[in-house]
């Protein structure tokens, strides 16, 4: 796996040089550039981020590869309820926010953010196992649909699926064992 | 800088055809002028989503649904509309057309300099007998002035340049191509091909075969490209060149002459005509950023403006001689328009082979030709349908569907998911008079032009056909030994084949058709049209590699022409 990870990087950086040496006009940014949210909305958005980034980090934790946190997502996910969701749709998610801190009130906790991480875990345990359509379940879905795509459609899970920019041939016929893990996809 | 020239030919169109039209008119020393409508694209410095990792692009390549709905209403419903490529669609708010009431009809148009070829699926297939001798066949359309024999010199001749890949396969209905090396069916599709093979003899699993280069010739490396690095982004643009388009080879090659001449931003109102030569003197223009008009003088006019707006132009090219549209005294022109028709198969889980996957993004799927009413009539429908599939392993985004969230959560989606298979059908759509293209009355777009008005709905043949696709798609699912088998048949919109022929058909007798066998028009010798216009039936094959081939079929026969005096 190891072995592996390692090729995958260095194709990546093998890239940018191909790209430079044969004069093909590349944008190979390191980071993903985030925020395109107006001031106003990111006023508005702010006094849920803590929120946002609590719920993004325990879909995917960080563990021996980087979690969302550090994956950026919650800035992702501020970039699209700021520029791709309507007022109406943004004013519609941040009430249906409440849906977290309102089930910790349930369990007499102050907030989702401020509880225990076993009561958290209880929290997204019976978000997610909830099938009947309901203003939970329909919160839980669209945070954890962002949080997942944004979590593997960043650089950051490169280093848990594998990307290859350029792969340069086709195989169709490999033994698992020898790729190890998942390509990342495009997702849509 | 064009006031001086005197041009011998105007290809309106610079996509798939025009640009066919652009190269082999300019090797012949034709002095060239190529307008196109949309904006001018440079290969590579214009491909602006190339070379973008997802994380490089701030919303990961979707985009911004209000954006869709304002601008992008029916663009985005093609299955390659992402950011990444949205510079390639044309904007439906600024570009408005008509559709008959209670129909829809999604026009999916590029607009630029190369058209769709920068956007294409990139399936080539020769069409055979069985599709040029069709409407004779059956009765349905008039019959095609050309048989294979016509054609095939020239598939050889377009497919040298082009690039095709493919397997040689010996299948009368679909003639094998000159082929480059073929891209390899997956360890399941293999699978699937001996299972089925064995149990159906009319029936073959063959991979896609597919305008990008494997082995590059010497006149392909010369224009600057080179073999497929399996990114699987063509629709953005690909700067080595990989994939066939207008922009990556026959406007490079045209160019190369110094015969043509491109403008940009320049869209064709309409063909002028001289009722005293019974010729057309050149056509008229707008540009687009000046809103000035501008007349054009040439020789020869090769309509190649897609088949919706080459139908268009010679719709609205009325004169005191063709007061119903351009060359249209057989009163033809706007019918018999058609489309495929798809979004119809079968879906399943592939058990098994969970230690085999695959390496490259690969930018085809397999290909089953037509089967059905080949030798014996084995359909209660006319004509045939081919299937494209794929056998892949899904990676994260089953994550989103399925539940779950945490440490382990994320662990399982490192591996990617058991196999599934798909077969979707392309079918073949009878020519009938009632589907049709027209301008409006009333409506007009931004440049004064009338709209175009279409009206295109399935007949009850094509959905007899598709009951019969998802019934095959799902059996040999079944027989490969897929479970949870899900067929689908989705109410199509026509246009989203984005195959879109006829209107302007090639026939025998000017007084039933528009264009002759060299795609002339029959009341005026020097306009021809070389695009999906021209076409008589739809064959159930993607038809670009028969534009291109019929494109440069129509030059030869032109330029020979001229060469005598002729035109």
């Amino acid at each position: 796996m190891d072995h592996n990870k390692n090729t995958i990087i260095t194709r990546r950086d093998a890239l940018r040089c191909i790209l430079k040496t044969t004069g093909v006009t590349a944008t190979l940014p390191l980071m993903s550039t985030l925020g395109a949210c107006t001031p106003e909305v990111e006023k508005q958005l702010s006094p849920y981020m803590a929120l946002i980034e609590e719920i993004s980090e325990l879909i995917i934790p960080e563990t021996d590869t980087p979690g969302a946190k550090s994956a950026g997502v919650p800035a992702y996910i501020q970039a699209v309820i700021g520029s791709h969701y309507t007022d109406t749709e943004r004013a519609h998610f941040i009430d249906n926010l409440a849906v977290f801190d309102e089930m910790a009130h349930a369990e007499n906790v102050e907030s989702f953010v401020s509880a225990s991480t076993d009561m958290k875990h209880k929290i997204l345990r019976s978000l997610d196992n909830q099938n009947a359509p309901s203003k939970e379940h329909a919160i839980w879905r669209e945070i954890r649909s962002m949080v997942i795509f944004g979590y593997y459609t960043s650089e950051a899970a490169s280093d848990d699926v594998l990307y290859e920019a350029v792969p340069g041939k086709y195989d169709g016929n490999v033994d698992f064992s020898e790729i190890g893990r998942a390509w990342m996809i495009r997702g849509i | 800088m064009t006031d001086d020239v005197q041009f011998d030919v105007i290809v309106v169109g610079s996509g798939m055809s025009g640009g066919w039209a652009a190269k082999e008119f300019c090797e012949k020393g034709m002095k060239t002028l190529v307008l196109e409508r949309g904006r001018n694209v440079e290969a590579g410095a214009d491909y602006i989503g190339e070379n973008k990792a997802p994380w490089d692009m701030e919303f990961r390549d979707r985009v911004d649904p209000k954006l869709m709905k304002s601008d992008y209403p029916i663009q985005s419903e093609c299955y390659a509309f992402r950011e990444s490529d949205r510079n390639f669609f044309i904007n439906d708010r600024e570009n408005p057309y008509s559709v008959e009431d209670g129909k829809k009809f999604s026009w999916i148009r590029g607009d630029q300099v190369g058209g769709k070829s920068i956007l294409w699926a990139r399936h080539s297939y020769r069409w055979s007998d069985l599709d040029f001798g069709a409407n004779a066949q059956d009765g349905y359309g008039t019959d095609w002035p050309i048989r294979y024999a016509d054609v095939k010199p020239w598939y050889e001749y377009v497919e040298k340049f082009v690039g095709i890949s493919g397997s040689e396969e010996g299948i009368p209905q679909l003639p094998d191509s000159i082929f480059q090396p073929a891209i390899e069916l997956n360890s399941v599709e293999l699978d699937a091909k001996a299972k089925l093979e064995a149990l159906y003899d009319d029936r073959k699993l063959i991979i896609g075969r597919i305008a990008h280069l494997t082995k590059p010739t010497e006149e392909q490396l010369e224009l600057g490209r080179g073999s497929c690095q399996f990114r699987n982004q063509c629709q953005r643009g690909c700067s080595f060149g990989a994939y066939f388009s207008a922009v990556s080879a026959t406007l490079p090659a045209a160019s190369n002459t110094g015969n043509m001449t491109l403008i940009s931003d320049t869209v064709v109102e309409r063909v002028l005509y001289d009722p005293g030569t019974k010729k057309a003197t050149g056509v008229r223009t707008i540009n687009r950023k000046t809103g000035e008009k501008k007349d054009f003088t040439a020789k020869v006019v090769f309509l190649c403006a897609s088949t919706i707006a080459s139908n268009q132009i010679l719709l609205n090219s009325t004169s005191e001689t063709f007061q119903n549209g351009f060359a249209n005294s057989s009163g033809v022109l706007g019918k018999y328009f058609m489309d495929h028709h798809h979004q119809v198969g079968a879906r399943g889980q592939y058990p098994g082979f969970m230690d085999k996957y695959y390496f490259g993004r690969r930018p085809t799927g397999f290909y089953m030709p037509r089967f059905r009413n080949v030798n014996n009539k084995d359909g209660d429908f006319l004509r045939g349908y081919g299937f494209q599939g794929e056998a892949a392993r899904p990676s994260w985004p089953r994550g989103i569907e399925e539940k779950g969230y945490g440490a382990d959560f994320k662990h399982s989606l490192r591996e990617p998911g058991g196999w599934y298979m798909y077969f979707g059908g392309f079918g073949e759509m009878l020519p009938r008079a009632e589907n049709t293209i027209t301008l409006h009355p009333n409506k007009t777009d931004s440049y004064g032009i009338p709209q175009v008005h279409l009206n295109m709905s399935l007949s009850n043949n094509e959905r007899r056909m598709r009951e019969d696709i998802q019934k095959t798609a799902t059996e040999m699912l079944e027989q490969a030994g897929c479970k949870d088998i899900k067929p689908f048949n989705k109410e199509p919109t026509p246009g989203l084949a984005i195959h879109e022929m006829g209107g302007a058909r090639m026939g025998h007798d000017p007084k039933t058709s528009v264009l002759n066998a060299y795609n002339q028009c029959h009341d005026v010798d020097n306009v021809f049209v070389t695009d999906g216009a021209a076409f008589a039936s739809t064959a159930c094959q993607n038809p670009s590699l028969t534009f291109m081939a019929l494109t440069a079929r129509a030059v030869d026969y032109a330029a020979t022409q001229m060469q005598q005096g002729k035109l």
